[in-house]
């Protein structure tokens, strides 16, 4: 027995319990997972565990009953008001149907933008932020007695916890009966609106066999279609077990009925859209029930679509069969505020108080009229009722904030307004609209908000970057740099070596002094005297090459018989100011030069007189050329050689090589570079989207 | 008469500033140029064809669209349905749509801003957007000066007579901008509003240099 206790609950994901509430939850939990059509098997297994479990914990519980405890099957019943309204000998329960959506992501359609595939899922949920769906189900003698005459029997366990083979389901045996049922539940009000009615109806024997679900399906849908006013969690109960949408959907494809169309927009609605409330049709005692949700129903898809006569019409109609529901209150509170009448909106709000005070919409309707009308005090005393009620609530806070301000409580109104801002998420609706309002009333918070927000957003920003910044780039960073620098500093380095290769004009004899023997000179020099001397080059005995100076007659005498030895360079004498200068030429000069002393502007480098054998012959020249009465000339200790400024700049092979590497390195890097900055500007536009 | 002119260069600029906020105009080149006027022409086409402009006839309808029908009107009908809600069942549905859907995107919106605005609702934003469009047409050769200052008057009468100030105006204009931008992360609303904040904390704010009556 203790072993197929355990089967029966695993199978249903509980742990044992007497609580019958709580099996048929996780029954129909776990109908999600052992779906009839999907996993017969399963299903079947499921049945059974769930017919057990509900049979153990009926016997247990009638045990207790039997033994005195005040232990009891149901939850503490509701304590409101409510209780106290009807007559009847009835019992209020309160059941919490707890839903778990699970949503699929749709595409928003401009015309039909109430329809989106939504699943729900029937779970328990643990979960703070749902609000829990309240179903009321009186429970009274008259209902007992029909659950008893119509509850289902289910096989029996005998002593040893085993199935009886021979027991018998004595419930539903055939569709007609199943549709009766159906018919039944409908009729009952109070089980119209218990997903346990339905959930029972759904387990019977008869649905068990797939050859009857079919029919059931298509006659059951066929009823529902003259009996739609359902609530939506029953609707969607419906829908999980018999697929109606689809083939509804499916179906409507090929057809083109008006009335088709209708129903399977109905359907759909209340499938996906949120609906009105049924429970508290309970007490309305003896009314058409359905004629009251058409009514209801037109004047709420009227007021959607801003038909106001219509809506108008059907909402008044269904007030006059009852005028305690508060979901019509609301709608009619709704029609009048946007027929601009007020006060009787204002009257309606009070009656939907009256009814239902735990809820808000009474509250904050109110309020808003009010303040509408600029009746501020009066708002502000609806709006502190709401925050009071409802602190979460911060529209409530925002528009006290508001009322304050009107009222001139200048003080109070900042309060409100701050406390909306630190309440809310940044840059949300309701902190705009805070911040809004304190830029007039108290800029220097707002101002100081901006301080604020402008460091945390550099330093946001500062972050994000740093993050976004490899290592490798801040290295690439630095060789570029000082590659920059290098490059700039040799580029800026190469006018000045060109500069310093143009010759150097001499103007005067301190100028001339002061000249670099390796600067490039341009001098012009005056009675130019041909010293009939020039340089050779000449091999001697020895073989080797001897550079000698002497006059060229003489050469020419020497040599001419073996062939004359061309000068190296030929030597004049020549004037600059008062110095004579001795020069060299690698051309002999025009005749022009000499005969007709015709200045004569040379380039070249200047030397230093050092070679002794062409201070003696050039001495030697001089003496002759010199009359004898006159003083020998003296002449300037440098000689000019002749010699054109380099066409090119000499360049040194090893700085070419350094800089075609810095220029290689420099342009890798900032490819890099390049690259790397495109990818933290997109890294950075992923993390701030399109801001 | 240049002192009018001025004047209503700046009002004009007033009523699109809020736009330069976060990125509600769609397209973040657009807004770092910070004022349509000194846009880049590559970039101001690339914006007018987001909107299915081409050329004038395309900008023509548009402007003619927003002028009499806009953005409003879809804003309108989800305020209607929402309106028609318990505020549970609102926020109940609102929780229930598809995560960084367009869906939920509108009916948050609405749903935050729909008990704060008047009956005129979000036509600031197309007003505004009306202006910026046309601006840009202008600069694009798309439609005249002429034209443009002329409707951009009339706009702008409209807009004094529906809203009571600026800050009408704006809250407006930012319920649109809310209505239609695109759902996104929290880092995005974050700058969202410094840069609003920075919007009404500036003293040489295009929005304090003109006054919300100033005849036109």
């Amino acid at each position: 027995m203790a072993g197929l206790y355990i089967t029966i609950w695993q199978r249903l994901g509980i742990e044992p319990t007497s609580d019958i509430k709580q099996i048929k939850r996780a029954y129909a939990k776990q109908l999600q997972v052992y779906h009839p059509e999907e996993d017969a098997a399963g299903y079947q297994a499921l049945r059974e565990a769930y017919d057990h479990a509900l049979k153990i914990a009926k016997q247990q519980n009638d045990r207790i009953k039997q033994e005195g405890a005040a232990s009891s099957n149901y939850n503490d019943p509701l304590q409101d008001e409510q209780e106290q309204r009807s007559g009847q000998d009835t019992e209020y329960v309160r059941q919490h149907d707890e839903q778990d959506n699970e949503q699929s992501a749709e595409q928003y359609d401009d015309e039909h933008h109430l329809e989106h595939q939504t699943e729900l899922h029937n779970e328990p949920n643990g979960g703070e932020e749902q609000q829990p769906q309240f179903v009321y189900k009186i429970i009274s003698d008259e209902v007992d007695q029909t659950a008893d005459s119509t509850s289902i029997m289910y096989p029996r366990l005998t002593r040893d916890g085993t199935l009886d083979a021979e027991a018998t389901d004595e419930g539903i045996q055939t569709v007609d009966e199943f549709i009766e049922q159906a018919i039944a539940i409908y009729e009952h009000f109070p089980s119209r609106i218990s997903s346990d009615a339905w959930l029972e109806l759904l387990n019977s024997s008869i649905t068990w066999n797939m050859n009857n679900k079919e029919e059931i399906s298509g006659r059951f849908l066929d009823l529902l279609q003259e009996r739609k006013y359902l609530p939506g969690p029953i609707w969607k109960l419906l829908d999980h077990f018999f697929k109606w949408e689809h083939e509804l959907t499916e179906a409507n494809d090929g057809e083109s009925g008006k009335e088709a169309n209708s129903f399977l927009d109905y359907y759909k609605k209340q499938l996906h859209s949120p609906g009105l409330r049924y429970e508290f049709l309970l007490q309305a005692g003896d009314i058409d029930y359905d004629m009251f949700l058409k009514y209801r129903y037109e004047g709420y898809q009227a007021l959607m679509e801003n038909r106001l006569e219509k809506a108008s019409a059907a909402l008044h109609k269904a007030l006059k069969l009852f005028a305690d529901d508060p979901d019509l209150l609301r709608l009619i509170g709704e029609y009048n505020v946007r027929m601009c009448r007020f006060d009787e909106a204002i009257a309606v709000f009070d009656q939907l108080i009256d009814v239902i005070p735990g809820e808000a919409d009474g509250y904050l309707n109110r309020a808003r009229i009010r303040y509408a009308q600029r009746e501020f005090a009066l708002a502000a005393e609806e709006y502190k009722s709401v925050a009071a009620r409802f602190p979460s609530n911060i529209e409530a806070v925002l528009m006290l904030g508001k009322c304050s301000l009107e009222l001139g409580q200048r003080e109070e109104a900042i309060g409100y307004f701050i406390e909306v801002h630190t309440r809310t998420e940044p840059a949300s609706p309701e902190a705009i609209q805070a911040l809004n309002s304190l830029a007039d009333i108290h800029p220097d918070y707002v101002q100081k908000l901006y301080e604020q927000q402008r460091q945390a957003v550099k330093r946001h920003n500062t972050t994000k970057w740093l993050q976004l910044i490899r290592p490798k780039t801040i290295i690439s960073l630095w060789i570029v740099f000082f590659l920059v620098l290098i490059l700039v500093g040799f580029v800026n380095s190469i006018p000045k070596g060109i500069e310093a290769r143009k010759p150097l004009v001499i103007t005067s004899v301190e100028q001339l002094a002061r000249a670099d023997h390796d600067h490039s000179i341009s001098i012009t020099l005056t009675d130019v005297t041909d010293l009939d001397l020039a340089q050779y080059e000449l091999e001697n005995e020895s073989g080797i090459v001897e550079t000698v100076y002497d006059s060229r007659y003489n050469v020419y005498m020497k040599f001419r018989k073996f062939g004359l030895p061309l000068p190296k360079r030929y030597i004049y004498l020549g004037k600059f100011h008062d110095q004579h200068i001795i020069f060299f030429t690698r051309e002999s000069l025009d005749k022009a030069v000499i005969e007709e002393q015709q200045p004569f502007t040379m380039t070249g480098t200047l030397d230093e007189l050092r070679s002794t054998s062409l201070r003696r012959t050039v001495a030697s020249v001089l003496r002759e050329l010199m009359p004898n009465d006159e003083v020998p000339v003296g002449y300037y200790p440098k000689y000019i050689n002749e010699g054109k400024p380099p066409k090119t700049i000499t360049i040194n092979i090893s700085i070419v090589v350094f800089v075609g590497l810095a220029v290689i390195i420099l342009t890798r890097c900032l490819l890099f570079l390049y690259k790397e900055f495109g990818r933290i500007r997109r890294l950075d536009s992923i993390h701030s989207g399109k801001e | 008469m240049l002192g009018v002119n001025w004047r209503k260069r700046t009002y004009y600029q007033a009523m699109t500033a809020v736009f330069f906020i976060g990125n509600p105009l769609d397209d973040q080149a657009v807004r770092h140029c910070g004022d349509l006027r000194s846009c880049p022409r590559p970039i101001l086409q690339s914006w007018l064809f987001r909107w299915g402009i081409e050329d004038s006839l395309t900008l023509h309808d548009r402007l003619n669209w927003l002028l009499y029908k806009g953005h409003r009107m879809k804003f309108n009908e989800v305020k209607q349905t929402l309106s028609t809600m318990s505020y549970e069942m609102r926020e109940q549905y609102i929780a229930s749509l598809p995560e960084l859907s367009i869906l939920k995107n509108n009916y948050s919106a609405v749903n935050k801003f729909m008990n704060h605005l008047g009956p005129e609702g979000i036509a600031a934003y197309d007003y505004a957007l009306y202006l910026a469009l046309s601006q840009a047409g202008v600069s694009l050769k798309y439609r005249t000066r002429r034209d443009d200052r002329y409707y951009a008057r009339e706009i702008a009468e409209i807009a004094q007579r529906k809203y009571t100030g600026w800050d009408d105006y704006n809250m407006a204009c930012i319920a649109g901008m809310y209505f239609l931008a695109p759902p996104t992360e929290e880092p995005y609303l974050h700058n969202r509003s410094y840069l609003y904040t920075r919007l009404l904390v500036q003293k040489n704010s295009v929005m304090n240099r003109v006054n919300w009556n100033a005849k036109l």
